[in-house]
């Protein structure tokens, strides 16, 4: 499902506008953004957890340069998918 | 750094604060966004969110695990798992303390023995060891693991490196551009009752799939038949509607031909028709002077023996026979 079919489905369900919709999406996008920033995890029901998290510093080799490099911390984000919506699609597995 | 967690109503309270909609829009926001969310990953397995990212159905085949807590080894289950990619905006945002800072080179030379190799598929990085003096940063027990096995994971490693190289030109040729117009004008014609929710299923029914934006044959493979590299099964089965193996048009109808066997167990009938259809994208990526067409022949003539090649053999391009002869390596789904 692309961004249009994403804001034409909820713009089907806000009964809004497409380009109103796309501003709230975008809104609450940023907003979720700023919570995760200051180091809050999110919790969505149905649909999981993101957090960040600091992944620190660490050696790895890099195969163009032939060298090991010490590679900077990074912050990173990450997503915990909801027991219910994962057992949803193993569900939808076992039927296959 | 432990993530304070924000409650559900924590989040209400404070995303009705920020923008100023009440608390019961804000509910009802978050919870068409949920369902937006289940509502395409069920229909097309992904669904990207504007201005938060991109949520996927990964498949995972059957692997061995441990427990961490015994250390007992268990089967763990081929499975679905839904996975996130943040925008890049999103991702350079969070990261932006930390954006400026570059990899440093260090003294340390590696070791000639032990090189890693890093490729773009995540399921195909692995380790490769020379010998017994490994540098693996994984924790001691992996490295014990290692080290008392290291032959099978010696030609493991070399059989995937083998298919990775391979599999790398295919990738590069395949860009699949989909070419559509608003395909979905609302959600009730979206819902089609003869859609196939589910990938392949016991009684191999072919499947007609509709194709949507964002669709590709490679994505469409991985959807039915868990792995990507068959492909051109769906292309031979709806060559004439396609003409080019790289291009897939919106509200085309094709033909999703059931498997016999699965993955790792095909019929021989099922690597026939693989074979066939990578025939048929040689034949067409020949016809458009690919250099890279000859890695398809390989494949084909892998998969269904050299009898395959027969019937074509007037169209094939002896330059390119001759360049499949000299891969080296084990063809494996």
């Amino acid at each position: 499902m692309t961004q249009k079919e994403v804001i034409e489905y909820m713009a089907d369900r806000l009964e809004k506008s497409k380009a109103e919709t796309r501003r709230i999406l975008l809104q609450i996008s940023g907003l979720i953004t700023q919570i995760l920033d200051k180091d809050k995890s999110v919790y969505l029901p149905g649909l999981g957890t993101f957090k960040t998290r600091l992944r620190k510093k660490r050696k790895s080799y890099n195969p163009q340069k032939k060298q090991m490099m010490m590679l900077p911390p990074k912050r990173v984000l990450t997503y915990k998918p909801s027991k219910p919506l994962q057992k949803h699609f193993q569900e939808k597995d076992s039927e296959i | 750094m432990t993530a304070v967690r924000m409650t559900y109503s924590d989040l209400i309270q404070y995303v009705s604060e920020e923008s100023g909609a009440s608390k019961s829009e804000v509910l009802q926001l978050t919870k068409h966004l949920v369902d937006v969310i289940r509502f395409g990953l069920d229909r097309d397995g992904h669904v990207s969110i504007p201005g938060l990212g991109r949520f996927t159905l990964k498949w995972h085949a059957a692997r061995q695990g441990r427990n961490p807590q015994t250390g007992e080894s268990l089967q763990i289950p081929a499975r679905q798992r839904v996975h996130f990619k943040p925008e890049l905006k999103l991702r350079h945002f969070i990261n932006r303390k930390y954006n400026k800072k570059e990899p440093k080179m260090m003294q340390e030379t590696p070791p000639a023995s032990s090189l890693y190799i890093q490729n773009i598929e995540p399921e195909e990085r692995t380790v490769m060891q020379g010998d017994n003096t490994a540098s693996y940063s994984n924790g001691d027990t992996s490295e014990k693991i290692s080290k008392r096995k290291i032959w099978p994971w010696l030609i493991s490693a070399l059989v995937v490196l083998i298919f990775v190289v391979l599999i790398i030109p295919r990738i590069g040729s395949k860009n699949t551009p989909v070419i559509k117009k608003s395909p979905v004008t609302s959600q009730k014609q979206t819902d089609d009752p003869n859609e196939p929710k589910n990938p392949v299923k016991p009684n191999k029914l072919t499947i007609t799939h509709t194709v949507r934006a964002g669709d590709d044959l490679w994505k469409l493979s991985n959807r039915y038949y868990h792995n990507v590299y068959l492909w051109p099964n769906i292309y031979r089965a709806n060559r004439k509607s396609l003409s080019n193996p790289d291009y897939v048009f919106s509200n085309l109808e094709l033909d999703i031909p059931p498997l016999e066997g699965t993955i790792g167990n095909l019929s021989e009938r099922d690597m026939k028709n693989i074979a066939l259809g990578y025939m048929y994208v040689y034949l067409a990526h020949h016809h458009r002077k690919n250099p890279d067409a000859y890695t398809y022949l390989w494949v084909a003539r892998e998969a269904g023996g050299s009898a395959i090649l027969d019937p074509f053999i007037q169209k094939i391009d002896s330059a390119d026979l001759q360049k499949a002869g000299r891969i080296k390596g084990k063809l494996q789904f």
